[in-house]
């Protein structure tokens, strides 16, 4: 009787001690691979419609000008205006006149993050008539 | 002899679950991301839209050097002239992966060089950034 417990003891201690060593570097070699591999940036896209030449004839009064200057100050109609308040006073002069083409003159130099960022702000603002110039 | 014995038993378990969980995180949350081998940083919007983009794609570096790569790996077009690739395909859409940093001149640049080439859709390949 003494004996057949001594065995299960032996068999129960053997059970319990599994060598998971191997198991766990496996783990963090695929974690640190997952760590490194991975990002959580989500690709998105921005549409650009280009005229392919049909010239539209525009009417002055209907273009409003936005200009965007070398240093990243942006006038509306030669009134200095931030960013943030864009979309609120597009939005109030496309409520006035919802034919209104919006014309981006950016300085040669300015960066394009600063552009994408504008024609966004336009968009929400609910309209997709813009043109784009340097000067 | 007994303390010994303690020393040698730490119990791995609860590093292993934190591991473990850490692990399915970053396979679940996370999306492998391909090597750029133009290494630009493209802009940022605040616009989040499809990310699928056309079988060319036009790379524009800060300097203004413009490359044409193809979806097709085996082909390696960037070596050649971008005009005569879009001459001989003549596509109505093409991607654009411009830098973020690059002066606005190269980027209204390309937009003439592309209408003169009858390609009506660009696409600006942007990161999504909440506001």
């Amino acid at each position: 009787m003494k004996n057949n417990n001594f065995f299960y003891q032996e068999e129960k201690k053997e059970l319990i001690s599994i060598n998971i060593t191997p198991l766990i570097d496996i783990v963090f070699l695929l974690l640190i691979f997952f760590m490194l591999a991975t990002s959580f940036i989500q690709k998105s896209t921005m549409e650009v419609n280009l005229s392919s030449g049909t010239s539209q004839s525009i009417e002055k009064k209907n273009v409003i000008t936005i200009i965007l200057k070398k240093d990243g100050n942006i006038s509306l109609n030669t009134k200095l205006i931030d960013l943030l308040n864009i979309k609120k006073e597009i939005t109030k002069k496309l409520e006035q006149n919802s034919n209104y083409i919006f014309l981006i003159k950016c300085h040669k130099k300015v960066e394009v993050q600063k552009i994408i960022r504008l024609i966004e702000e336009i968009r929400l603002a609910g309209t997709n008539k813009i043109q784009l110039r340097n000067f | 002899m007994a303390i010994k014995k303690k020393i040698k038993q730490i119990n791995l378990i609860p590093l292993i679950n934190i591991i473990f969980l850490m692990l399915i995180f970053f396979m679940l949350a996370g999306t492998i991301t391909k090597i750029d081998p133009y290494n630009i940083s493209i802009p940022e919007s605040i616009i989040k839209n499809d990310p699928s983009t056309p079988f060319l794609t036009l790379v524009i570096k800060k300097n203004g050097d413009v490359f044409i790569a193809s979806k097709n790996k085996k082909k390696q077009l960037q070596n050649k002239n971008y005009l005569e690739i879009l001459q001989q395909r003549k596509p109505k859409e093409i991607a654009l992966k411009i830098d973020a940093n690059t002066p606005s001149e190269h980027f209204v640049n390309i937009l003439k060089i592309l209408e003169n080439e009858d390609i009506t859709k660009v696409i600006v390949e942007t990161n999504y950034k909440k506001n």
